[in-house]
């Protein structure tokens, strides 16, 4: 994959994994677990939470699509701090990005965080599951734009 | 999130998001006497209680991790084993103290992390001899060493545990061998399952503490992913030390 296909945000958050130890990539994925961002009830339409199945936890996701920025929303529990790692991740890495931007992240980010070592594959596999939500999301949304032009 | 209670009688909703649902369920899961060991499985319906990643994250689902967390924030120690700190990120929980059983010493490879907050606390039962491995091992990561002997009978085990307690509420949260340790102290047991496990033989699975007979189902519960919830107590004439 090429370095230019990921968001300036999505590529330091991957570099300052790369940085680190294995144990420390996994005090940081701690750290994106503490800092998820908090969804304000009044910007989220209850009933556009979609559930992450590829998740064992229960994580939500949601995305606000406009031509210009996409919006990336998540919700995860507490209790599961490396499953809500990797959504605080791409909450933190997409949110603000154009569609364009977020479309082009590759399907194997979760993979380029080095974290194989240090967690399951069925915890990257909940990661890439998000991913591929919030792309077809804005897949969606752009699809909604267009036919109301 | 909704926890639903079965038995006993009547049907009961706890919502574990509120602070008044989780009070209440843990108000009906309080520990009885006042001291406990309580154990908590997360198995399928072989009585597995890890996958084939050395982990119970393929078998968890519904409310599992918020009932866990909740028992954990209420217990005066968590105590997992070596394994189970190896196998997976385990994040020193914020206001409990967690306790490390290792028999050989050798935690290398552990992937504990800590966010730094003041009641953090790690303390690694081991024996003595072991102090200098267990030190490399956590090395940059505060810790105390509870001298204990592998040796010794399960009852030493609960009275060396017991000086991490203020009030003897422990929580055993699993790891293969730490079981072998802790089953015979154990007084409480809920396992999350879908759905009740069995063992194709003896009609229980194979990490049941002592003779089944020995225990009482207290109560029952399911969740919005039909996740049961058995949680049984030891009869009195069979707690340890009884």
């Amino acid at each position: 994959m090429s370095e230019s296909a990921l968001p300036p945000s999505l590529a330091a958050i991957r570099e300052d994994f790369l940085a680190l130890s294995v144990q420390d990539r996994l005090q940081l994925l701690l750290e994106f677990s503490d800092t998820l961002p908090v969804v304000p009830e009044e910007l989220v339409d209850p009933d556009a939470w979609e559930r992450v199945e590829e998740c064992q936890s229960p994580v939500f996701i949601t995305v606000d699509t406009t031509p210009a920025e996409v919006m990336v929303y998540a919700s995860a529990p507490e209790e599961s701090p490396t499953t809500r790692g990797f959504a605080s991740i791409l909450v933190q890495g997409l949110h603000g990005m154009n569609p364009q931007q977020v479309l082009a992240v590759p399907p194997d980010f979760p993979l380029q965080l080095g974290l194989q070592n240090a967690v399951s594959m069925l915890r990257l596999r909940g990661m890439s599951g998000m991913l591929w939500r919030i792309k077809r999301q804005v897949d969606e949304g752009l699809a909604e734009l267009a036919a109301t032009k | 999130m909704n926890l639903y209670r079965v038995l006993p009688a009547p049907p009961e909703v706890y919502d574990l998001a509120s602070e008044e649902g989780q009070r209440d369920f843990l108000e009906l899961s309080a520990a009885m006497g006042s001291e406990s060991v309580r154990a908590i499985m997360v198995t399928n319906s072989a009585g597995d209680t890890v996958d084939d990643s050395g982990t119970s994250e393929s078998l968890s689902r519904g409310a599992d991790r918020k009932v866990l967390g909740l028992l954990r924030e209420n217990a005066d120690a968590v105590i997992v084993g070596a394994s189970t700190i190896r196998s997976e990120p385990v994040p020193l929980p914020r206001t409990t103290p967690l306790v490390v059983l290792s028999a050989s010493g050798n935690l290398h490879g552990h992937k504990l992390l800590s966010r730094g907050a003041p009641g953090e606390r790690l303390v690694v039962a081991s024996a003595p001899s072991h102090r200098e491995s267990l030190a490399g091992a956590l090395e940059g990561m505060p810790w105390e060493l509870l001298p204990w002997d592998t040796e010794a009978p399960p009852e030493e085990l609960q009275r060396v545990l017991k000086e991490t307690s203020s009030s003897g509420h422990l929580l055993v949260e699993g790891g293969r061998k730490v079981w072998e340790f802790c089953a015979p102290i154990t007084t409480e047991l809920l396992i999350a399952t879908i759905p009740p496990p069995r063992d194709s033989h003896e009609g229980i699975p194979p990490w049941w503490p002592g003779s089944p007979g020995n225990w009482e189902l207290r109560s029952l519960f399911t969740d919005d992913a039909k996740m049961l919830y058995y949680r049984h107590e030891i009869a009195a004439a069979a707690r340890p030390g009884a």
